[in-house]
């Protein structure tokens, strides 16, 4: 019985790393006394995964987890159980059933759309035309290390999807390409809309990451009857 | 008071190692609205969250204080380096989790004493957290500082910082702390005064209150003794014991960290104190009589625990777990009951025999953990003297059961410049080790064997048969560690030993009177910071320290005192007597064994007569 989950994770719980975020679900199912599905080996773990990743320090509105189940369960219940486990903060959205042949929910990922609040922004108009700038591009090189510490480059242009400057929430909101094929990360964008701004770049500092959706792949087989929490 | 205290913006974490270390925000944690209590107060650890994370002892006081109406903890632990600059660099107070509240803004900041080595962090949580280093430049607007824990045996190396000191079980006594103090704060509309309050806390069992006295030293620097000042300074300041702990609270939940931490499971703690006597060891005396927990409650206590925290393991928390009465009753009911949900059970201190490693077998059919004993010492004849009745058959047994079992490796704990050790006795650690392999080989087992020998550095304790030696002089202790290594041959056999400057500041600090207050804030002023930690550990920084306070060191870790020694602790009273202390030195020259009082007879340690208490063993039937 596999269960895709949509969930969020409130600013208050962004510095939570990837890894942590897991055993955090892991307790909170055996707490909730769920019945999930066990992996195989000598010392059991929930059958789960995490579609993508959220780095340190972003929020997010909307992330999807994979759960297996070893018997059936009204969905209604798995999230009420499952919500009245976890940090404040965190809450699940969304079940919905998958069906068993369907591929990994990690390999259907496509794009994730993020708002990124810069305060203090004034130079709206600036802004505006470096976004500008760098959409009519057909090449966008940036540059950064990888985890091993080596630079790469990287043309981020065909991963951008949207990108505009949202002047009343200061921020920019963008959808980018964060697949197997292209993995695109907020920061290379800002990275390339202040290399054209001609001035030093936001300290990470100041600037909130948030990530609002993840798009999936339409054709993953997910059931019809979804299972909405009430109150969001 | 118009200190204006800038609280560091959350983003700013974002260059830290492990930020939520410092963010709460846990599931379990207990934030309380601060304008719906009388008493707030912030439990410090001087030690990293992921240190503090794993302690019991606080786990415990937070419960019990948080289970008040009326009252509040909140906890903060020492900023590692980096949050530390960060911090700094923003000019930001230093905060408790819960609330975010800046440390200074509590009326009460407790400390607990693990480790000597943590003591330049308690200056780095005062500093940060903007309260005056030293007790005696606080004033009615600042926090009262209180300390506990083992350290509070002798916290005269650091009492310049502390206003009060808990000596013994805190369960019972803090809350009597925090009532004392709400209802002067109350009659005061606002904050206590200071004097007022510590002239009162003072009169219960349990409290010093280091101000209240005065050290004396002769003219060539020797340590002369202790005398009050005041009416209020009893003399000796007796200690708080909880006489059945299990009538006492124990938490129902715990905090789950984010991060990892060192110990992140499920604890229960079976039973406080240790009788088996061992001469080195001050857990062994300060914590004396042994109380168990009744195995119903242990069993309550471990159902509560795990549905609350989702953990898959649970930890059986003792000195010497083995010697629980009910250890197989309490092991069968926890495998049986959580053994098929994955749930497993962990036993920090294994005894050196076969029924431990028997147990230790049931146990890990569930988990698979390493293997631990602690022979202590290599040769019989030393371990006589230490009174670690342990003898070479039981070792053997136990660690041929271990091989029978599956293990093909094992860890050994062994001590080093233990009194009237010789280098045989050295070198019967390593050929105890290579009997071991022996055992090992003759099963032709085919894993690949592994045993590793760690050599720490003996430190004598205050309250401790060898509370009167010094300990070997630094180069004595390199000299012996290069023996050791010398006479590694075996490859199965990995040795470890640690970090001579350590284990000698120890020494210094664990012996030490007051004043070493000036060098521990020297040292901090200088930079030392987590000391306990390789990585950050400089001991250059404590060498000029000690030398700007013109303090002879070796005089402080290496000399020995007679029995007739006024010594730095003399006024605090852990229960056990000196004269006790003295037959048992005395014994241990001699190589004669003492008998565990919950076993054999009493040896009239003192601590039973002297505070109305007894052992509590659950010797009866299960229901």
């Amino acid at each position: 019985m596999r269960i895709l989950l949509e969930f969020t994770k409130g600013p208050s719980l962004r510095w939570i790393s990837h890894l942590d975020l897991i055993k955090v679900f892991e307790k909170a199912i055996r707490r909730a006394n769920l019945p999930v599905a066990l992996s195989q080996g000598f010392n059991p773990r929930p059958k789960m995964s995490i579609a993508l990743p959220l780095p340190v320090g972003v929020s997010s509105d909307g992330e999807f987890m994979e759960l297996e189940l070893a018997e059936q369960m009204d969905h209604r219940e798995l999230c009420n159980r499952l919500n009245q486990q976890l940090p404040v903060d965190m809450k699940i959205q969304k079940a919905m059933n998958l069906s068993e042949n369907s591929p990994s929910v990690m390999s259907q990922v496509e794009t994730s759309e993020y708002r990124v609040h810069i305060p203090h922004a004034n130079r709206s108009d600036e802004v505006t035309n470096a976004i500008q700038n760098l959409l009519a591009k057909q090449e966008v090189l940036v540059r950064f290390s990888n985890k091993d510490g080596k630079i790469k480059i990287l043309d981020i242009r065909p991963g951008i999807r949207s990108c505009i400057w949202c002047k009343n929430q200061e921020s920019i909101l963008m959808e980018i390409e964060t697949s197997s094929r292209l993995f695109i990360r907020p920061q290379f964008v800002l990275q390339a809309i202040t290399e054209s701004l001609n001035q030093p770049q936001w300290s990470i500092e100041e600037i909130d990451i948030h990530r609002v959706k993840i798009n999936l792949n339409p054709k993953i087989q997910v059931s019809m009857q979804a299972y909405s929490y009430p109150g969001l | 008071m118009t200190k204006t205290l800038k609280i560091l913006d959350e983003k700013k974490l974002i260059s830290v190692n492990k930020p939520t270390r410092y963010t709460g925000h846990e599931v379990n944690q207990i934030v309380k609205d601060p304008n719906s209590v009388e008493v707030r107060m912030a439990f410090a650890f001087p030690d990293v969250y992921d240190i503090g994370m794993s302690h019991v002892g606080s786990k415990i006081l937070y419960h019990v204080v948080n289970q008040l109406e009326w009252a509040a903890m909140e906890r903060v632990y020492a900023p590692w380096p980096d949050y530390e600059a960060l911090l700094r660099r923003e000019d930001a107070v230093l905060t408790s989790l819960e609330n975010r509240t800046p440390l200074c803004e509590f009326p009460i900041v407790g400390i607990t004493l693990q480790y000597e080595l943590t003591y330049s962090n308690i200056l780095t949580i005062l500093d940060l957290g903007r309260i005056p280093l030293l007790a005696s430049k606080r004033s009615d607007e600042d926090p009262i500082v209180f300390a506990g824990g083992p350290g509070a045996f002798n916290p005269e190396p650091i009492a310049d910082f502390l206003d009060l000191v808990v000596l013994g079980d805190g369960e019972e006594i803090l809350p009597k702390l925090l009532d004392i103090y709400r209802k002067l704060a109350k009659e005061n509309n606002g904050r206590a005064n200071r004097k007022v309050f510590l002239d009162r806390a003072v009169e219960l069992e349990g409290v010093y209150v280091p101000s209240f006295y005065e050290a004396s030293y002769s003219e060539d620097g020797s340590f002369l003794g202790i005398h009050p000042k005041n009416s209020k300074a009893v003399m000796p300041v007796r200690r708080a014991i909880v006489k059945d702990l299990d009538q006492t609270a124990y938490p129902e939940t715990l905090i789950l960290p984010y991060g990892d931490v060192i110990h992140d499971r499920a604890m229960i703690e079976l039973f406080r104190g240790c009788t088996a006597g061992c001469r080195f060891c001050q857990a062994g005396c300060i914590y004396r009589p042994v109380r168990e927990r009744s195995l119903s409650t242990l069993i309550k206590q471990a159902e509560l625990l795990l549905q609350s925290t989702g953990y898959d393991e649970i930890s059986l928390i003792s000195l010497s777990s083995m010697d629980y009465s009910q250890i197989e009753n309490l092991i069968e009911h926890l495998l049986q009951k959580y053994g098929c949900q994955g749930i497993g059970v962990a036993l920090p201190s294994l005894r050196v025999d076969s029924f431990s490693v028997e147990i230790a077998e049931k146990v890990q059919q569930v988990r698979k953990s390493g293997l631990t004993l602690a022979p202590e010492a290599g040769s019989q004849r030393l371990r006589d003297i230490i009174n670690k009745r342990v003898t070479e058959q039981q070792i053997m047994e136990a660690v041929s059961g271990a091989f029978d079992a599956g293990w093909s490796g094992l860890k050994l704990y062994f001590m080093l410049g233990l009194p009237g050790e010789t280098d045989e006795d050295l070198t019967e650690i390593i050929a105890l080790a290579e009997r071991i392999a022996k055992v090992y080989r003759q099963k032709k087992r085919r894993g690949k064997l592994r045993i590793s020998v760690s050599v720490s550095t003996f430190v004598p304790k205050p309250h401790t048969p060898f509370q009167w030696l010094g300990q070997i002089p630094p180069e004595e202790i390199h000299r012996k560690q290069q023996l050791l290594r010398s006479l590694v041959r075996d490859r199965a056999i990995e040795l470890s030993t640690h970090d001579v400057n350590t284990s000698y500041l120890e020494a210094i600090f664990s012996r030490g009177d007051r004043r070493l207050s000036a060098v521990v804030k020297r040292a901090y002023e200088l930079g030392a910071r987590f000391d306990g930690w390789t990585e950050h550990f400089r001991f250059s920084l404590w060498k000029q320290a000690l030398e700007e306070c013109q303090i002879n060191d070796s005089k402080y870790a290496n000399e020995a005192k007679t029995v007739t020694s006024v010594l730095p602790w003399d006024h605090l009273d852990s229960g056990v007597r000196k004269e006790w202390l003295a037959e048992q030195w005395s014994l241990a020259e001699k190589g004669i064994e003492t008998e565990d009082c919950r076993f054999g007879p009493c040896s009239l340690c003192g601590v039973c007569m002297d505070y109305g208490v007894r052992n509590l063993l659950q010797k009866g039937d299960i229901k």
